[in-house]
């Protein structure tokens, strides 16, 4: 339990600003990630679901620093790194990797996958040498599932499954101790993806890995993940082990996104349990007072609308933002 | 004759072929399925199936001139393959509606999404302008659109997804069409929004009494909203039965193996995912004999011709291994 | 509404002013020859460039500088030049406007109907005889150099076969303003208007088409198809409405820079002592006081242009009206 964390955010912001001083609604501020605590530790999976728009891909992108943040602290390793110039965050870099959703854009289409998959050696490890650099593409086209042959062609001729393939291969040419994984196979069908989901399982455990899996099909999020952390509006809403929050949602928002998945099982009658929200997500740019999830939510007081609850720990590891957290049935 | 009167629709041995650089790709080959009056028919497959292609060419809208089609479509007996412009345009809209999968595209940018439902009512009846107008407000208060008579003249860009997919529907529903076909209504959605819709669309059936031929590549909807199922894979129907069957008793290792893997969301979590080996095929670079045949684990050495639908009528699936019980 | 229409307008006013100190500096700071010889003119006595100095108030700092010199622009008006004497240049401006405006404008009208015309018209039968036939024709159009067109069209007209029927209609070359005799007005502007909107009314149509036919591959084409809306009505109220978009951006740049003296060549062929001629006989002249009041004349034609294709978005484009 004494593990020290891998990464640890604490109240990380990102705002941006969009429009112009020439468009007609003038500049406006978007809170897309508002006050986002949390932890990773070494070798577990940690989901971020949540519906568009909630910031999950922001704060992903935050963590990796690719994205400047507004405010807050990144720790990796015990490094502050939000605070880094990029120089100094070079080394950083090799230990943390990211992989993007749509493995057609990611991929430059002009370059062989061998090519793709050497670069960020070539720019990390100049000194190594060609040939065992070209080794090293081997060994993770090997370990990815492709075939040696595939070094040499191009992205455009792969499937999407195997495109995604490469850019994990890709992301671990470095080495990395940590990988975000933005939305890894939501642009890939069911068969498929599926396999993906597998490899990942499995690298995880040849390497020693550590995962930010981003998702926002919880089927998905609730196989992959150790712990999860539920989104709404920029803010974490509730954040815990996987089966027990899927099991016992505390946060009224995470039972309502949980009971909106339709289940593939005709046995048990989908509807009964299901909580069906009214309305739609709200503005980021002008996000409800109070809790943000107020204006939709089935239990919310007058309390609610003007005190933002904070995320509490209500056991070790799990904690809810939320003034009337749902019980937990004890015999569960 | 009794056949006729008892399906809405009725799709025969539906073969599409488009002509490309790259020689001539068989996109459908040999579909058939019915639709009865007040059903929902699901239609399940993974990109590339062809499920999208069939209804387009159901609706008359494969507009491609190197498009091929060939077989038989015929909408209450009447054939729909080879009939005029003008009678398709007469149907389509409104005996056949459709719904399209992303709201964000579907609707015309420049105009109110009043004036898009007016314009379709009034490109089939004789309602003035202003009773038109009357008739989208009705129909926005139809799918729960809040303050119809205000986003009666909202354009689609002040919508939100799910509140433009309503606009969509709406549209669709403005002529009682028989028939609605829906590809993908709610792929583009956010879950709870998804759940909104697929409501939405079962009150409407209710209501409407539309039968609806829903394409989707999620089994959690098919079994949601469906009654029955249309498995399709590489251009081909290779099992169709009623929902209860095709989840509990799949016949065709493809279904089977669709449904091992999907992540459960309750229960117990596997510790891996059943996949399936390999790719869907490439259109241009389809296996002979049975499509499915490279990725089975079933395989034997009759796969390498192509199976036909076998089995009882309310349960037939495209298979020399399983498909025979 | 009005908000997006006032802002923009603000912006017009802001890119005025920098346009005016940009092209003062250009002529007035410029590290070189003094900027009183540059205006006096080659060989000018220094008597003159005396004058001069006293006139623009050179001596003074640049400021009060630039606010002279926009005072003669602007306000008083009273801006001569010193290379041809007793030139007032704000009337010459003035005159010069109408005769620009007129060609362009009326060019502007036969391009886009005709552009319009064939942009439809090939998308419609895009890939028939009829579309290879109107594309074709608009390369030659825009092939053509207008001012070569125009001394053609000369050549038939005015000499040739002038007194032959189909041309007696042609009055000599030159501009008659509208309020002196508006039949001749229109007469004399015809052929000018047309040589020049040979080019652009095939760079529209083939614009348009490009737009027409690719907004046809849109989802919400076939969700109108889905409607059972006929196809004509899909091409022009949904495809042709949203094409109009582009179209828009591309005539308010052409027709700014026009009115702004781009059709100089086909003032010079027609013998019209529009902006652009004016311009030109002050580059040669190496007339200082005209080529800024002409440069600052263009400059805000090219501005108010702008503003007026911004303004039209808001009234086609509904998603530039965003209220929230």
């Amino acid at each position: 339990m004494t593990v020290a964390p891998l990464l640890i955010a604490k109240n990380v912001s990102k705002c941006f600003t969009v429009g112009s001083r020439f468009s007609a609604g003038g500049v406006k501020v978007v809170h897309a990630v508002d006050d986002v605590s949390l932890e990773v530790r070494p070798g577990e999976t940690l989901g971020l679901v949540g519906e568009s728009g909630c910031g999950k891909s922001t704060l992903g992108r935050c963590l990796t620093r690719l994205y400047e943040v507004s405010g807050g602290e990144i720790l990796f390793e015990s490094e502050d790194i939000a605070r880094k110039t990029t120089a100094q965050l070079r080394p950083m870099r090799q230990r943390m990797q990211m992989v993007f959703q749509d493995p057609y854009a990611s991929l430059n289409p002009r370059r062989r996958v061998g090519d793709i998959i050497a670069e960020p050696l070539r720019v990390h490890h100049a000194d190594r040498g060609t040939a065992k650099i070209a080794a090293r593409v081997r060994e993770l086209i090997d370990l990815v599932g492709l075939a040696p042959d595939h070094i040499e062609r191009y992205p455009h001729e792969f499937s999407g499954g195997q495109r995604q393939r490469i850019g994990i291969a890709r992301a671990l040419a470095l080495e990395p101790k940590l990988l975000v994984l933005d939305e890894p196979v939501s642009a890939l069908d069911v068969s498929v993806q599926a396999q993906i989901v597998n490899l990942l399982a499995d690298l995880q455990e040849r390497l020693a890995l550590t995962y930010i899996f981003i998702a926002h099909d919880l089927s998905v999020v609730r196989q992959v993940s150790n712990r999860v952390a539920v989104m709404y509006l920029g803010s974490i809403v509730e954040t815990g082990d996987t089966e027990q929050v899927f099991r016992a949602p505390q946060h009224p928002y995470t039972q309502a996104l949980i009971s909106a998945v339709p289940v593939a099982d005709v046995r048990r009658d989908g509807r009964t349990a299901r909580i069906v929200l009214t309305g739609d997500v709200p503005s980021p740019i002008n996000p409800p007072s109070g809790c943000r999830f107020h204006t939709r939510c089935r239990f919310a007081q007058d309390s609610c609308k003007t005190e933002r609850p904070l995320l509490t720990a209500s056991s070790t590891v799990r904690a809810v933002a939320c003034h009337f957290p749902l019980a937990t049935p004890n015999s569960a | 004759m009794a056949d006729a009167l008892r399906n809405l629709l009725e799709v025969r041995d539906l073969h599409v072929a488009f002509r490309t650089s790259r020689g001539k790709v068989q996109a459908i080959s040999g579909v058939s399925f019915d639709v009865a009056p007040g059903e929902v028919l699901g239609v399940v497959g993974e990109s590339g199936s062809g499920k999208t292609i069939s209804l387009l060419a159901v609706m008359g809208l494969i507009t491609d001139p190197n498009a091929e089609i060939t077989g038989s479509i015929r909408f209450r007996g009447k054939e729909l393959l080879g009939a005029s412009n003008k009678e398709l345009r007469s149907i389509r809209g409104r005996e056949i509606a459709m719904i399209f999968q992303d709201p964000m595209t579907s609707l015309t940018p420049v105009y109110t999404i009043g004036w898009q439902i007016a314009e379709q009512v009034r490109a089939h009846g004789p309602e003035t302008a202003k009773q038109a107008r009357d008739r989208a407000v009705e129909l926005l208060t139809a799918v729960g659109l809040p303050n119809p008579g205000e986003a009666v003249d909202r354009y689609p860009h002040q919508l939100s997804g799910g509140m433009r997919q309503r606009a969509v529907i709406a549209m669709a529903l403005s002529c009682n069409p028989a028939l609605l076909v829906a590809d993908e209504p709610t792929t583009a959605l956010d879950v709870t929004v998804q759940a909104q819709i697929l409501d939405l669309l079962a009150r409407l059936r209710r209501d409407f009494g539309s039968a609806i031929v829903f394409i989707t590549h999620d089994m959690g909807v098919i079994a949601e909203i469906a009654d029955r199922v249309l498995v399709m894979y590489a251009g081909r129907v290779v099992e169709r039965a009623n929902k209860r069957d095709i989840f509990l008793e799949p016949r065709h290792p493809y279904t089977h193996a669709l449904l091992q893997s999907i992540p459960p969301i309750t229960g117990d979590r596997p510790r891996r995912l059943k996949s399936i080996a390999g790719t869907p095929p490439s259109l241009f670079a389809m296996p002979s004999g049975c499509a499915f045949g490279p990725r089975c684990t079933s395989r034997v050495a009759a796969c390498s011709a192509v199976p036909g639908l076998t089995g009882e009528p309310a349960h037939q699936a495209a298979c020399f291994v399983t498909g025979m019980r | 509404m009005l908000l997006p229409v006032l802002k923009r307008l603000g912006d017009m006013v802001v890119a005025m002013f920098g346009i005016s100190v940009l092209v003062f500096l250009i002529f007035f700071a410029i590290p070189g020859a003094e900027p009183a010889s540059r205006i006096a003119g080659r060989n000018a006595s220094p008597e003159t460039v005396a004058a001069v100095r006293l006139s623009f108030g050179l001596d003074q700092p640049l400021p009060v500088q630039y606010l002279i010199m926009m005072k003669k622009l602007f306000i008083t008006q009273d801006l001569t030049s010193f290379v041809n004497r007793g030139y007032k240049v704000i009337p010459a401006v003035m005159n010069a406007a109408p005769i620009t405006l007129s060609l362009v404008a009326g060019a502007a009208l036969i391009w886009i109907v005709f552009g319009l015309l064939i942009g439809v018209l090939a998308a419609a039968f895009k890939n028939t005889w009829i579309d290879r036939l109107l594309m074709v024709m608009s390369l030659i159009g825009i092939s053509m150099p207008a001012f070569w067109l125009g001394a053609v069209i000369n050549l038939f007209t005015q000499s040739r076969w002038h007194d032959y029927w189909l041309f007696s209609w042609v009055p000599p070359l030159g501009y008659k303003p509208f309020v002196e005799s508006p039949k001749l007005w229109a007469l004399t502007l015809v052929l000018p208007c047309f040589s020049l909107a040979v080019g652009y009314i095939g760079i529209y149509g083939r614009v348009l088409r490009a737009n027409i036919v690719e907004a046809m591959q849109e989802d919400y084409i076939r969700t109108a198809r889905a409607k059972g809306v006929s196809e004509s009505r899909i091409l022009i109220r949904h495809a042709l409405r949203t094409s109009l978009i582009s179209v828009v951006t591309l005539f308010g740049l052409d027709f700014g820079q026009l009115v702004g003296g781009v059709a100089v060549l086909t003032e010079i062929v027609f013998a019209l002592q529009g902006v652009g001629k004016i311009t030109f006989d002050g580059l040669l002249n190496l007339d200082l006081p005209v080529i800024m009041a002409a440069v600052l004349y263009s400059a805000l034609f090219v501005v108010i242009c702008n503003a007026l294709v911004d303004m039209l978005y808001i009234l086609i484009d509904p998603r530039e009206r965003t209220d929230g």
